[in-house]
This record gives C-alpha cells, structure tokens and sequence, in this order.
C-alpha cells in the first residue's frame, strides 16, 4: 500500500504553488491557471483523505470541484477576453479605472 | 412505534423514487427558482429582442410561485425541528424557509429596474433575469445547506452567475474591470474554500455539517482525544511515561485530526469573509460594487451578502460549537471579533471620505458586515457555553441557549432589514441617471428632492434605516444584536458593541450628508440636469423598500417573532426532538402573548429585556391551563405565527407586480392586531 502522506504532500505543494502565484504574478491568464492549481490540489487531498476513510464522499466532493472550476474558467476567460478588446493587456497592474 | 396520519408513516413506506419527489416537494420553492431559470433561458430564445418588458413579467412570474410555495411553508410546523432532504444534502427548517422569502424579495425587487437599468444604458441582454434567478438558486442552496458540499455549490452558484452580471455591461470597461478583479478575488477564495473542506473532511471523515459537529466535540474535549494526547504529552514530559514511544504514539495519533481542523477552519472561515467582505479580504468590494451595473450591485449588496451569512450561522454556530474551537487560544471567535472592529471602522472611515455614492454605500455594507458579526460571535459564544459543559446550573444552561437563540434571532432580522433598506438604496442610486449617464456623484444629487420628492423621501427614510434612526427597522436590528451581545458580559464582546455604536454614529455623518445633499442644496441646471429612468421598476422599488422598512421598525413584532421562531434551536440537529421543543416553546410563546394582551406583552418583554429566556418557557406553562380546553392543540401555536409573517416578508414579491401606492395598504390590518410597541 502506497503512503498516504506523499500524494498529501504532493497537493499541499500545489496548493501553496496556486496561491503564490496568484499572489505574485499579475498576469491575469498565469493568476487563472493558478487558481486552478490551488483547486487540483485541494482534489488530489480529497481523494487522498477520502482514501484514508474508505469513504465515497471526498471523491464525489472533487468530481463537483472539477465540473465548478470549468465553469469558472468558462467565465474568467470570457471576462479576460472582454478585458482585452478594451485594453490589450492582461496585467491587473494596469487595471486602475477603479480606485479610489 | 406507532404512526398516526400519513405523515408519521410515510418515510418507512416510500420507495427511493417516491421519497425523492417527496423531497422535490419540500425544496419547492428552490426547485420552482431553478426550473424557472431555465425556462426564463428558453422564453428568451423566443422571445424577439427588446421585449424585457414581457422577460421581467416571466420572471417575476417564477418568484411569485416560488415565494407562495415558501410563504405556504413558513407557517407550517412540520419543518419546526428541520426537514432533511437528500439525505441531509440539504435541510429545510424555519431559518431556511425565512431567508429564502428574503432573497426572493430581493431577487423580484431587482428584477423590477434591472431590464429598464440595462435598456437605458444600452446593454440590454436577455439572460439577465435568467442569471439573477441562477444566483438567487445559489443563495438559496446556502440557505438550506446541510453538508460541506452544498456550502460549495451554494457560494459557486451563486457566485458564477454574479461575476457574468458584474461584467454584463459591455460597452463600459469599468464593468468588465470590476467584474475580472471580483473574479479573481472570488476565485482564489473558492480555492481556499475547497482545501479548507478537504481539511475538515480530513479531520473528520464527514461531509454532513451536524455530523462533523458531532465527530469534533471529542477531538477537542478534555474528556476526547485532546485529553487523552494532553495526558501523554504531560506525562512524556515529567518523564512519567511508561513506554514513551507508545505515549508519543498515541498523541501524535490524538492531535493529528486537530492539526488538520484548526487550518481547514481558517481556510473555510476565511473564504466566507471574501463572499461578506469583511475586512482583511474586502478590497474587491468597492470596485466590484462601483464597475457593476446598479442592478447587479444592489444584488450583491442585499443577496450575496445574505447567502454568505447565511452559510456564517451555518457553519461558525450550528457546526463548531465546541469551546476550544470558539474560545482563545485556538479558536476562531477572537480573531472575527477583532475583524468585525477592524471591518465597521475601516469601512465607515472609508465611506466619509467618498464622493461617489455607489463606493460610498459600498463601503457602508462593509461597515454593516462589521455589524452582523458581532451577532455571529456572541451566538457563538452562547452556544459554547451550552456545549462546552462549562455551565452547571439547569438555568444557567436555558439562559445561554435562549440567549444564543436570541443573538441568531438579531442577526437575521438584521440581515431582513438591510437587506431590504440596502435593495431601496441601490433603486435609488439606479433611478438617478439614464442613457448611459450614471448620477453617482454625490454633487449630481443636489436638490433631488425638488424635483423628484417622494424618491428623495423613500431614499431618506431607507438611509435612515441604514444609519439606525429609531423608528425604523435598522434602528431594532442593530438594537437587538448590541443588547444580546452585551448580555453575555464577554470582555470581546463588550468592545465589540462599543466599537459598533461608535460606528454607528460615524456611520451618521456620511448617510446625514447624502441626505443634506438631496435636500438643501439647489438642484443642477441647464446641461449638468440629471436624467433619470424611464419606467416605473426603480420608483416602485425604492417606494416600497422604504413603506417596508417603517412597517417592519414600527411593527417590529411579527417580523421579530419569525426570527425568533427561525432562530430557536439553531445548531440542534434537524429533526431532533430538542430542536422541535425549543421551536415549540418559542411558537406557544409568542402564541400566549398574541392571546392576553398587554400585561403578557410587558411580562414578554421584561422577559426579554433580561434575557431570561428560562421564564419564557415557562410562560406557556401556565397559559394553557386556561387556554386548552378551548383551543385545539394543533392550531392554536401555529396560526398566529403563521399569518404575521408572511403579511411581512410574503408580500413583498408579490406586491413588487403591482402599484407602490397600494402596497402599504392591505399591510394595515396587521398592525392594529398586534400590541402596540412601547
């Protein structure tokens, strides 16, 4: 039987790697696919923990999340779009019509 | 076990099928909602282009039905203890039942101005009505959430359809800014939401919220896992240890579930204050309520607001109750209450310094969330001391409970209130401006009253709602959550209420100036003019936001009575008899004092005034001594109750369709039968 601790560890680091990089980085499409890695890494702990109770919930819970994030990413890219017609730019830096 | 009626029977004879559209039937109104938006989708494929006059007349269609379907279970006892459908995916209880007539309201007021908002601006789209009941959906699964994954679906729901209306106005790029960096913002808290649940989950091995409740009591009692794992630290440390590789076994073994919780409490606690914008997670919310369409802001402001409270009650009092995860140094009530001081401050020093009314009152419902988490933490706080086994004394233990009743009881119809003077607001905001000119620059307000009187009034009267002023609703809710919280003589708590009547009184300044704007400055002449819409929606919907909220400040009552009902027996399991026993209590309650008249009533509210929730059970005692020969059991508690308030909230969204003028008018008779306020 494989550890249980290396696939955890394998999610919390793409979790942690998500979050830097939407931290961080100010490129709309890189700050989108690290959204999604943060999510992955949240499935792969699911799957993990639901593997370590012999439980069905935490799969059924990581199939949801991954039908959640398509359709977020459905609506993040046509909002990027519309973003770009105006601006031709994906820095969120240069997003300052709105202040106060 | 014996079965009386159909009702009694009919879980153990139901087939899978039938016991699903049993269910179907419970969610009624959330089905009615989710059908509706589909079909709302398929009306506007046939439909020929401009007619939003016919799409506003098929939505508000949909939450007419969906808000009878609620209003016909709001009075209904068999959802008193909680109804678990989809084997407890979702539970339909007063609470739920209460907040989803909210949302409706909010959903139909919206609907009225968000297609003439969207033709005068030119970016009329005909899913806008079929998106605002996708997102109504949303909160409405929040409302009835009974596990971690509903909590999830509810927030994603509703928040996928909100980011698409934030950008919908596609010929202004601010729209489409302050939709990406709300998306961002409400992206990364989803993947803090997620891996805060697969935390949980970890922990516990449950999804299900009342059984994850269950399962954390012994993981941080004394008499749980966490004393065992304490014993053995102490023990390896003293050196005592009979085989210290076994005891340090056993802690590691014992305090891993905590280690996994403590963060995923963070995480998930943290992703419900992005979607209320509380503090340190709030620097979306102006922008995102300033960029998006006026509709969809007061959507945001009203409704999202709600859902996330919503899934707040839900998840910080109904499912971690237990002392350890409330109290310092681990728990999480120090921190939100630090939050909630930080929240109102920043955001009414923020508010001062606007010039812009839809940042100012952005800013404002910041300053309000500040507000509603002071009722979160005392509820909390309450309910600990009930679970936590730290009060001894059977009175002692009563009061805690009624009180944390009370504390929910105060949030919700705080939540009722604002939602309704926040929806008046945004009308408002949304009426003054037209042909892709928005008035929100708070010079443009000038001398509004002069030439739209009844608007700058309603507007008046929902800002003052807003601020607090005395008769109206705003005034009772903050009211309520300040005396409950004061009740419980925590140190935190105490600075707590300080803090909000500080703020309540800066929160004054800025609400006195839009309105001494609107009032005693000359109007602007010539080409500066403001336009305002056409159509009758924004008009109607201020009108009657402002008729509700002095209904529901001057006949406080029957409106505070169905929060007391939804409130009582919060963080029970659903269809626990406890639960049902404190619903019960509270409905025969309030049944007792609608009966005998005012000395009841003084004896009710001295009763209230101090918090001595024990006497309130007892009061029904000794009323039926006299009362039960006469009256049939059955009916007696529940129709009272029942009429009140779906006089309050029921009619709102029906009401919207017709004329504002008449809509205080058939609310009258409901006054003079209740006990006049003191």
């Amino acid at each position: 039987m494989v550890s249980l601790i290396s696939p955890l560890i394998l999610a919390f680091a793409l979790f942690v790697i998500g979050m830097v990089g939407v931290l961080v980085r100010r490129n709309v499409l890189i700050m989108l696919m690290s959204v999604e890695l943060m999510l992955n890494g949240a499935n792969v702990a699911l799957i993990t923990f639901s593997r370590l109770w012999g439980d069905l919930d935490g799969q059924v819970f990581s199939m949801f999340v991954i039908a959640v994030a398509a359709a977020e990413a459905a609506v993040g890219l046509a909002i990027v779009v519309s973003i770009f017609r105006t601006r031709a730019s994906a820095d969120v830096d240069q997003l300052t019509t709105l202040r106060d | 076990m014996i079965a009386f009626g159909p009702e009694a029977s009919q879980p153990e004879t139901l087939g899978r099928g039938a016991q699903a559209l049993a269910d179907m039937i419970h969610l009624a109104p959330m089905m009615l909602v989710a059908v509706w938006s589909l079909l709302q989708l398929l009306a506007d494929a046939f439909s020929d282009p401009g007619t939003r006059k016919f799409e506003r007349r098929v939505a508000l269609t949909g939450l007419g039905f969906a808000a009878v379907a609620a209003a016909l279970q709001l009075g209904d006892v068999q959802y008193d203890a909680g109804v678990e459908v989809f084997s407890g995916f979702l539970i339909v209880d007063p609470m739920s039942i209460l907040l989803d007539l909210t949302v409706l309201a909010i959903t139909a007021g919206t609907v009225m101005f968000a297609g003439d908002f969207a033709r005068s601006h030119r970016f009329e789209y005909g899913e806008q009505e079929a998106l605002l009941l996708i997102a109504a959906f949303g909160v409405m699964i929040l409302n009835h959430a009974g596990t971690l994954l509903a909590l999830f679906l509810g927030i994603e729901t509703m928040s996928i359809a909100v980011y698409v209306m934030v950008g919908a106005r596609w010929n202004s790029g601010r729209s489409s800014e302050a939709a990406l960096k709300y998306f961002i913002m409400g992206a990364f808290s989803s993947g803090l939401l997620v891996m805060g649940i697969a935390l949980l989950y970890g922990a516990t091995g449950t999804m299900d919220l009342a059984e994850l409740s269950q399962r954390v009591s012994p993981l941080f009692s004394g008499k749980g896992s966490w004393g065992a794992a304490m014993t053995d630290i102490v023990s390896l440390h003293l050196g005592q240890a009979a085989h210290p590789d076994a005891a340090r076994d056993r802690a590691i073994v014992a305090l891993a579930p905590v280690a996994l919780f403590i963060p995923g409490v963070l995480l998930v606690v943290a992703a419900l204050l992005f979607k209320v914008s509380a503090v340190p997670f709030h620097m979306w919310t102006p922008d995102a309520y300033d960029g998006a369409p006026t509709p969809t802001t007061a959507f945001m402001a009203a409704a999202v607001k709600l859902g996330g409270f919503a899934a707040l009650l839900k998840f910080l009092v109904g499912t971690l109750q237990t002392a350890r995860l409330v109290h310092h140094p681990y728990g999480w009530a120090t921190v939100v209450g630090i939050l909630a001081i930080v929240t109102m401050t920043v955001g009414n020093v923020a508010a001062i310094r606007q010039k812009n009314v839809k940042r100012l009152l952005a800013y404002s419902s910041v300053a309000h969330v500040g507000y509603l988490l002071v009722g979160i933490v005392a509820a909390a706080f309450f309910y600990v001391d009930r679970a936590g086994g730290q009060l001894t004394e059977v009175d002692q233990v009563l009061w805690s409970r009624g009180n944390g009743d009370l504390a929910v009881a105060s949030v919700l119809y705080y939540l009722v209130t604002y939602g309704v003077a926040t929806m008046g607001t945004f009308a408002c905001v949304a009426f003054y401006g037209a042909h892709k000119k928005e008035a929100t620059s708070l010079h443009q307000w000038a001398g509004m009253a002069q030439r739209h009187p009844g608007i700058a009034l309603s507007m008046t009267i929902c800002l003052l709602s807003l601020m607090g002023m005395p008769p109206i609703a705003g005034f009772f809710g903050k009211l309520g959550l300040f005396r409950v919280a004061m009740t419980s003589g925590d140190a935190l708590l105490r600075w707590m209420v300080i803090f909000g009547v500080l703020n309540s009184v800066v929160g004054a300044a800025y609400y006195l100036r839009i309105i001494v704007t609107m009032y005693f400055r000359p109007p602007l002449q010539g080409e500066d003019e403001v336009e305002v819409l056409e159509g009758h929606g924004a008009r109607v919907v201020v009108v009657v936001a402002a008729a509700l909220s002095v209904l529901a400040g001057v006949g406080a009552r029957p409106l505070l009575d169905a929060c007391r009902v939804a409130a009582a027996g919060t963080g029970y399991r659903a269809g626990s008899p406890t639960r049902l026993e404190r619903v019960t209590a509270v409905r025969d309650a309030i049944a007792a004092r609608g009966e005998d008249a005012p000395e009841a009533e003084e004896a009710a509210e001295a009763e209230e005034a101090t918090g001595a929730e024990p006497a309130d059970d007892a009061a029904p005692a000794d009323v039926p001594e006299g009362e039960a020969p006469e009256k049939p059991e059955g009916e007696a508690p529940e129709k009272p109750e029942g009429e009140a308030p779906e006089k309050l909230e029921g009619e709102a969204p029906e009401k919207l369709e017709g004329d504002a003028p008449a809509e205080p008018a058939p609310q009258k008779p409901a006054k003079p039968s209740e006990p006049p306020r003191p």
